[in-house]
């Protein structure tokens, strides 16, 4: 079991270790210099390059401490005032007097001063059309919004709103001072009437937003987006107008008019980011009188509405234009402000006044004059632009463009009563001055050579030499006009006053 | 009615005449015929122009005064009658009969 086990001797060879050679040895880096170098600029400037506010001082009228000495003083300068205002009536010193204050060269023509082009995010986009221009209150920065006409069911388009300021582009073609995407398209514009930052728009989808362009971040300050309240079709008017209430950030309420036939007065709190309905009211096929009803239909049928003016001399006095092409005066005077919600009647009491004698097809747009207060022109499909007076239901003259394409906008001149200039489906613009013929526009300008329709035209109401045009192509054009285009001669507002005048006299023979 | 009003309204009912403002010495309205917003703005502005006329031809001639200043503009006529204490603004249109 056990045996006597041998195994064999296993050397193992020692290994020495050796000590190991050292030696002493050193490195250093070179000093990391430093040094401090100030690069801040020392000098601060700011330059703000909006306009102020212009804050009119209500000085009040003060109490007549001495009325017997103003009686004295008044007696005094009587007989002398009288003489003058006498003398006057006569007088024919200024009749041809006419001087050119502002720098313009007298034989200048209308054409071009920028051409503004829009360009597409994408290149597989084709262009979009303008489809609303509004001027700041400065009359510095024009406003464009871009959309599409065609849609057929919802607008799945992305648009822009873009601005430029005209004072500050040397070069003619620039690129824009602001740029916006807004989703869906936008069909009309309106900037605030004295701030020069504020601009509101209406879109396809029925929201309104207001834009605040000073802001630095988010432009969009108010929008209807949340509210269960508002248009149900696109907004196709917005307008500014005076709310009556004395405070000064409340000064102006948002009027919008939807394809849906709704007109709402929105009241904005900029600081509260709050739009608040006020007042809603729907057009309807009973506001049309029955005699000049085209067609039948019942009558709580919505009319939509595609273009509103209003009176530059009373803000409460709206002239409508539908879809239908039925034209109504409405008047705001009398109408209730008092917050709405969902549950509030939809229909309050109609403010038609008066219908017009209808156009076939849709109105694209309705100017009131700026010198008469009854005259008002439309325009549409028929090629024709109508003058009415707002006491007659059939236009007082009607002018037959020489070509049978559609007219999607015109306009009033707002320095000479006798010009308005109107924009084709084939790309011209067409000046007329009524003072001069009724027939004949006084010069044609085609805005581009694709043909393009010009959907929008605008005057500027600080420059009076200024026009801005939009067309199909997306492009906004600033024209300059001749110096006769935009300064009023003597006695021409006579023309506009003889014409009213003459067509009522007509009118009540017939 | 008081003799000032009935001047007034004298003045006011010559053809064309668009309104009729009384301003005191500081420039205030007193008396006007025509809405707040367009008397504030006549008297403020209007006052400031008749000084200055006033100064000019005082510069001109230190033994001369403005007795009167008419100003034609396209759509009227301002005249202006200037006082010691008081300023009359009379707007007056003259194509219009």
């Amino acid at each position: 079991m056990f045996s006597d086990a041998e195994t064999q001797v296993v050397d193992i060879i020692s290994r020495w270790l050796y000590s190991k050679s050292k030696d002493d040895n050193s490195t250093q880096t070179a000093n990391i210099l430093i040094t401090s170098q100030g690069c801040n600029s020392t000098e601060l400037a700011e330059v703000p390059c909006q306009t102020d506010e212009t804050i009119v001082e209500d000085k009040e009228m003060a109490e007549d401490s001495n009325p017997s000495a103003t009686l004295e003083f008044l007696l005094r300068v009587e007989p002398e005032i009288t003489k003058i205002l006498k003398q006057n009536l006569l007088s024919h010193a200024f009749d041809s007097c006419s001087l050119s204050w502002d720098n313009i060269t007298p034989d200048k023509k209308t054409g071009p001063l920028f051409t503004l082009k829009h360009k597409p995010p994408s290149d597989s986009e084709t262009d979009m059309p303008v489809t609303a221009l509004t001027w700041s209150a400065t009359g510095s920065v024009i406003a464009a919004g871009y959309g599409h006409f065609n849609h057929i069911d919802l607008c799945w388009h992305k648009s822009s709103l873009l601005t430029w300021n005209l004072d500050r582009h040397a070069s003619k073609a620039a690129d824009p001072d602001t740029s916006l995407l807004v989703d869906n398209c936008i069909m009309s514009l309106a900037f605030h009437p004295e701030r020069a930052v504020i601009l509101t728009g209406g879109v396809f989808n029925g929201n309104i937003i207001v834009w605040d362009l000073g802001r630095e971040d988010e432009h969009a300050v108010v929008s209807t987006f949340l509210l269960q309240f508002g248009h149900t079709d696109p907004v196709n008017q917005i307008q500014w107008i005076k709310s009556g209430n004395k405070s000064r950030l409340k000064q102006y309420n948002i009027l919008s008019f939807g394809g849906d036939g709704r007109i709402i007065i929105w009241e904005v709190e900029l600081v509260k980011k709050s739009i608040v309905p006020m007042f809603q009211c729907r057009l309807v096929t009973s506001c049309i009188p029955k005699n000049i009803r085209v067609k039948k239909g019942r009558a709580q049928d919505a009319l939509g509405i595609s273009y509103a003016g209003l009176s530059h001399d009373d803000s409460k006095i709206l002239i409508v234009g539908t879809e239908g092409g039925n034209v109504f005066k409405c008047s705001l005077h009398g109408i209730v402000l008092k917050e709405r919600t969902l549950l509030d009647k939809v229909i309050e009491d109609s403010i038609v006044n008066l219908a017009f004698k209808p156009i076939i097809g849709p109105i694209y747009s309705v100017s009131c004059s700026y010198f008469h207060r009854n005259i008002f022109l439309t325009c549409g499909t028929d090629a024709a632009v109508s003058i009415y007076s707002m006491l007659d239901i059939n236009p007082i003259m009607m002018i037959h463009t020489n070509s049978h394409h559609y007219l999607f906008c015109a306009e009033w001149s707002p320095f000479r009563p006798g010009v308005f200039i109107c924009g084709s489906g084939s790309g011209e613009i067409l000046i007329y001055d009524i003072c001069h013929s009724r027939h004949v526009p006084v010069d044609t300008i085609l805005t581009n050579i694709e043909k393009r329709p010009v959907y929008t035209v605008k005057f500027n109401e600080k420059r009076r030499q200024l026009v801005a045009s939009g067309d199909g192509t997306g492009t906004v054009v600033i024209w300059e006009l001749s110096s006769e285009l935009c300064n009023q001669k003597q006695n021409e507002l006579k023309v506009l006053e003889r014409l009213h005048a003459n067509a009522r006299d007509v009118s009540h023979i017939v | 009615m008081s003799e000032v009003e009935e001047t007034m309204r004298r003045i006011q009912s010559h053809p064309g005449v668009v309104g009729v403002i009384i301003v005191n010495a500081e420039g205030i309205p007193i008396r006007t015929t025509l809405d707040n917003s367009a008397t504030t703005q006549y008297a403020a502005l209007i006052q400031q122009l008749s000084s200055k006329a006033r100064s000019a031809v005082r510069d001109i001639d230190p033994q001369n005064d403005l007795c009167f200043l008419r100003i034609r503009t396209l759509k009227h006529e301002i005249m202006v009658a200037p006082d010691k204490e008081y300023l009359l603004i009379v707007v007056q249109n003259p194509s219009e009969t």
